[in-house]
């Protein structure tokens, strides 16, 4: 499992050591953004170009020693599967959706009777395929959805896993389930070949019990992700792009206090927004947010309304989002979000109005650009725009 | 308009050409292909359209008319039938034993509905043609090339319920079917052969007959032999004789028969006693058999348990390297407790000695006191004589008598002076040992309780230790003790890491030095979060001063630190300066203005390259 364990995609040793350093945004031997898995606290892990934590999501798929048994024509497969969360820390994984496709048949969703995985914990399932028809060799498809949460936010992933099976004709046959799990370089298919004997007489058909339970190969599923809903927009202009954590969000319209452009790289991954300052001026928000006038000028009546910390950003499972933490509540298009619909899902060109009862007082405009599946690029137009050289 | 339907004219056939005075009509006629069937219309000898569950109209006045002004048109329909049909024929073949095998071959075909106007050249100059022409053509071919072919391959006794050789001959038929048939329009759909009964399955079903029956009769012979064989252990028979037994052992069998005719001898049934017994040898049979399962069971179990991912082995040995550990700990703590002890003997002791001293001072100072009233009294006793001797003196010189008299009256009246003086003074000095004593007496009184109360101080304080040491040696035990349970829990459980570990061996460090860092953490940490700052910030440390090992490690907590603030300010005797980087060593971003470390090649706070 080369990309399962270990460092994921495009994070060096240097950068680990530089998300240690407080307030630290940027690598400063490669120049990287740190992007922090939103446990960084927990995990002190960095999040790779496919958004997956190495150290709180490392599932581990397992075929059960009891596995081996014989498949003919006509037959039916019972696969016994453990799931294992190799986790080094004590973040548990929510496995919440598992599927299996035989051939090119459609992909069947499993019921789950569990979900919760704890750290260094395994749970079975039996997963029992279609009757085999024909003789020759299966392609079965295990798919699975991960989901790790941290407080109020929730990661999810799709991992898969193939297997090649022979199905043998009936007859006087004596058939031996070996299994090879050698899988050479990145997704490599685990073998699951049964060896045909040919021998006289009724034979025992059973492989021999006591072997070892077989790891499967496991790879990440990103395109069934997108598909699927598991990861970026499942509906909209973006249906099936997905946000990188990479991507940079660019502030415009906020004249000259606008803030750098670049991807979310704080210590917890949440850009937070409000009345209180800005942390450049010594206060914890990310982005201050107050009401002006036609002139340009602070209205200060109005701008009490918003909260001090009134939303966070941050992107979650591929998606924008907005937690509403103010008590005024925030529009979404038509939607009003406040304390009880706290988490809102920002599309391509929706429009954040700050606050409800002013809805034209101050708004966030919201761009995204997207390429080959992925965005790369959010820009956030504060609406009405201050114009440069003015300070909001 | 009336609407006729078009379809063959016979089910047995195939396609069919409808006969073109059909079609000439007066009137315009209209007709109807169902979705079955498939209509091919062939306008001057060439297909021009295949309809299939289709309307179309041919004939009538103006098509006449058009006809006779534009020139005729020749119109003819095919008419083909679109369902699979079945061809049924038997067949003998030779297995791979030579035996002769029949079978009824069962052939679904079809018109390729892709390509339907190619069933022409099958028809060759007749107007239709039969399913039973279309499947007579794949029959000569495929006798040999399939059936033959398949069948040679097999033994008798291995034609039936073999799908893999129904699935051969079904791909080798389709193939053919393809090679011959492909072009003109023909495809089989499914293929199987029923076989009938062959002679060697006639005898192989005579010989399973034959052992069935066989095994039956030999399941009831044994049940009979067994019967008997009870019958046999629990029939006793006890004989009882009258007429004496000396006389029975002179008797023939005629002689017995006699008796038994004429009473004198009978037998008494005794086979319940017999039953019982063989009851109890089946009870004991089956406690043995049970008792040999059950052990085998628990030893299977206990082989794979030893093999299923525990090793019970090793578990077993850290118990008993645990259990040695207990008991070393154990001594060493009675050890401790016997020291102690003898500490508390020991002060007890010198307590006592020094009581005892005490005792010997006070008697030594009595007897010194006792000798000064001795000294005292002697002294009066020696005045006394010297006065008395005076007097003796005194009385020999009777010329001095009137001079002495008068000195010796101013000398008695000075010496009653005196000794009233010496009188006073005695009682004085008797009073005051008197209260020296009675002050001594207090004193060593007072002394002995002091010296009891410090005694038992003493002695509390040793309780108190001994039990403090207890309690600290229980609690040491059941720490480790829990230690070397989590140890086994970790051992089942498999390696697993803390994230303060985790957090040093992404950041570059080897598993020894993240251990002991997490040791110093946890050690100087307060509460968790704390700990994972503090745990940052050492990494950091540990990063800067390229610690490789566990002894480096060590001994940067050993040079120079001091708690939290001395991690994080570096080791080695440093100063306490902020961030642990001199003013030499930053450089400030041209961009956003923040302090970095002169080494970083790009700001931490904007990404702005510093140096190349």
């Amino acid at each position: 499992m080369p990309d399962l364990a270990g460092n994921p995609g495009g994070i060096s040793q240097c950068c680990y050591q530089h998300a240690l350093t407080e307030g630290a945004v940027f690598c400063g031997e490669c120049g990287k953004p740190l992007l922090r898995c939103m446990a960084h606290t927990e995990c002190g892990g960095l999040v790779g170009d496919d958004g997956r934590c190495s150290v709180c999501v490392r599932p581990q798929l397992f075929l059960d020693k009891d596995a081996a048994t014989d498949v003919k024509a006509g037959g039916v497969l019972v696969l016994p599967l453990v799931f294992y969360n190799a986790s080094g820390v004590a973040r548990p994984l929510f496995i919440t959706d598992v599927w299996i496709r035989e051939g090119e048949r459609p992909r069947r969703k499993i019921e789950l009777p569990w979900k919760r995985l704890d750290a260094g914990g395994s749970n079975r399932l039996n997963v029992q395929t279609g009757a085999l028809e024909r003789q020759g060799r299966y392609g079965i498809e295990v798919t699975f959805a991960a989901a790790t949460n941290y407080f109020m936010r929730e990661e999810r992933f799709a991992f898969t896993s193939s297997l090649g099976l022979e199905v043998e004709q009936g007859g006087s046959l004596v058939i031996n389930q070996t299994i090879n799990t050698a899988g050479v370089g990145t997704g490599a298919d685990t073998i699951y070949a049964p060896i045909r004997l040919e021998t006289v007489g009724d034979q025992v058909r059973k492989a021999q019990a006591g072997g070892k339970a077989a790891e499967l190969a496991l790879q990440r599923a990103d395109n069934f992700e997108a598909s699927n809903g598991v990861r970026g927009y499942a509906d909209g202009p973006l249906k099936g792009v997905v946000i990188d954590r990479s991507a940079r969000i660019v502030w415009k319209g906020f004249g000259d206090n606008a803030p750098n452009a670049g991807p979310i790289a704080t210590q917890d991954s949440i850009l937070a927004l409000g009345r209180g300052k800005a942390v450049a001026e010594g206060g914890d928000n990310h982005v201050q947010l107050l009401v002006t006038d036609t002139g340009g000028a602070v209205d200060e009546q109005v701008s009490q309304a918003i909260s001090r910390r009134h939303m966070e950003l941050f992107i979650q499972s591929g998606r924008l989002c907005a937690r509403v933490t103010g008590s005024a509540g925030v529009l979404v298009g038509d939607h009003r979000h406040g304390v009880d619909d706290a988490l809102a899902v920002i599309n391509h060109g929706d429009v954040i109005r700050i606050l409800p009862k002013y809805p034209e007082a101050l708004g966030l405009q919201v761009r995204m650009r997207a390429a080959h599946g992925h965005v790369d690029e959010i820009t956030i137009t504060r609406v009405p725009v201050i114009p440069e050289g003015s300070k909001s | 308009m009336m609407t006729e339907q078009l379809i063959v004219s016979d089910p047995r056939l195939l396609a069919e050409f409808i006969a073109p005075a059909e079609m000439k009509t007066f009137f315009e006629k209209r007709f109807e292909v169902p979705p079955d069937h498939l209509g091919m219309l062939m306008r001057n000898g060439q297909f021009v359209q295949a309809y299939k569950g289709a309307h179309f109209s041919v004939g009538g006045l103006f098509q006449q008319m058009k006809g006779l002004i534009g020139g005729s048109t020749s119109v003819s329909l095919l008419i083909a039938d679109l369902k699979t049909f079945q061809s049924f024929y038997s067949i003998t073949a030779r297995t791979k034993d030579k035996v002769d095998i029949m079978g009824t071959v069962v052939l679904d075909l079809q018109i390729n509905p892709e390509k339907p106007q190619n069933i022409l050249g099958m028809m060759e100059q007749r107007r239709s043609l039969s399913k039973d022409d279309a499947a007579g053509r794949l029959q000569s071919h495929a006798w040999e090339r399939v059936f033959e072919a398949a069948i040679s391959r097999v033994d008798a006794n291995e034609v039936r319920g073999n799908r893999g050789l129904q699935d051969m001959i079904q791909g080798d038929l389709m193939k053919e079917c393809e090679r011959i048939a492909g072009d003109l329009g023909l495809m089989v759909r499914a293929a199987s052969v029923n076989w009938a009964i062959n002679e060697v399955e006639k005898l192989e079903a005579g010989r399973a007959a034959a052992e069935r029956e066989t095994s039956r009769l030999e399941f009831e012979f044994a049940n009979l032999t067994r019967d008997l064989e009870r019958e046999n252990l629990s029939t006793v028979m006890r004989i009882n004789y009258k007429q004496g037994l000396e006389k029975l052992s002179l008797t023939n069998e005629d002689d017995l028969k006699r008796l038994v005719l004429d009473n004198e001898i009978e037998f008494s049934d005794a086979r319940e006693t017999g039953a019982r017994i063989a009851e109890m040898k089946v009870l004991q049979h089956e406690i043995n058999k049970l008792k040999t399962e059950r052990l085998s069971k628990f030893e299977g179990e206990l082989q794979t348990a030893t093999h299923d991912g525990v090793d019970l082995k090793v578990i077993h040995e850290r118990k008993r390297t645990l259990e040695r550990g207990t008991e070393q700990l154990n001594r060493s703590h009675q050890l401790t407790l016997r020291a102690l002890e003898r500490d508390y003997d020991r002060e007890t002791h010198e307590l006592q000695r020094e009581q005892r001293r005490d005792d010997r001072a006070f008697d030594r100072e009595g007897r010194t006191l006792q000798r000064g009233e001795d000294r005292g009294n002697r002294l009066e006793d020696r005045e006394d004589l010297k006065v008395q001797r005076e007097e003796d003196r005194d009385y020999g010189f009777e010329t001095r008598e009137r001079e002495l008299a008068t000195r010796s009256k101013e000398r008695d009246y000075n010496f009653d002076t005196r000794k009233k003086e010496v009188d006073v003074f005695d009682k004085e000095e008797y009073a005051r040992i008197a209260r020296e004593r009675e002050t001594d007496k207090t004193a060593l009184d007072k002394l002995k309780g002091l010296a009891g109360l410090e005694a038992e101080q003493e002695r509390e304080r040793l309780t108190r230790r001994i039990r403090e040491a207890d309690s600290t040696h229980e609690r040491d035990m059941e720490q480790r003790k829990l230690e070397a349970q989590r140890e086994a829990d970790r051992m089942v459980l498999g390696a697993k890491m803390t994230p303060e570990q985790i957090l040093a061996i992404n950041a570059g460090l080897s598993p020894d030095v993240a251990k002991v860092l997490e040791e110093q953490a946890r050690a100087i940490g307060a509460d968790k979060t704390a700990q994972m700052d503090l745990m940052r910030q050492m990494v950091e440390q540990a990063n800067r001063q390229a610690v490789r090992s566990e002894e480096q490690a060590r001994a940067m907590f050993g040079a120079g630190m001091q708690g939290a603030v001395g991690v994080a300010h570096g080791a080695g005797g440093k100063g306490a300066k902020a961030a642990g980087v001199a003013d030499d060593e930053t450089v400030e971003c041209p961009k956003c203005t923040r302090v970095n470390p002169s080494k970083a090649k790009f700001c931490v706070g904007c990404g702005e390259q510093l140096r190349r």
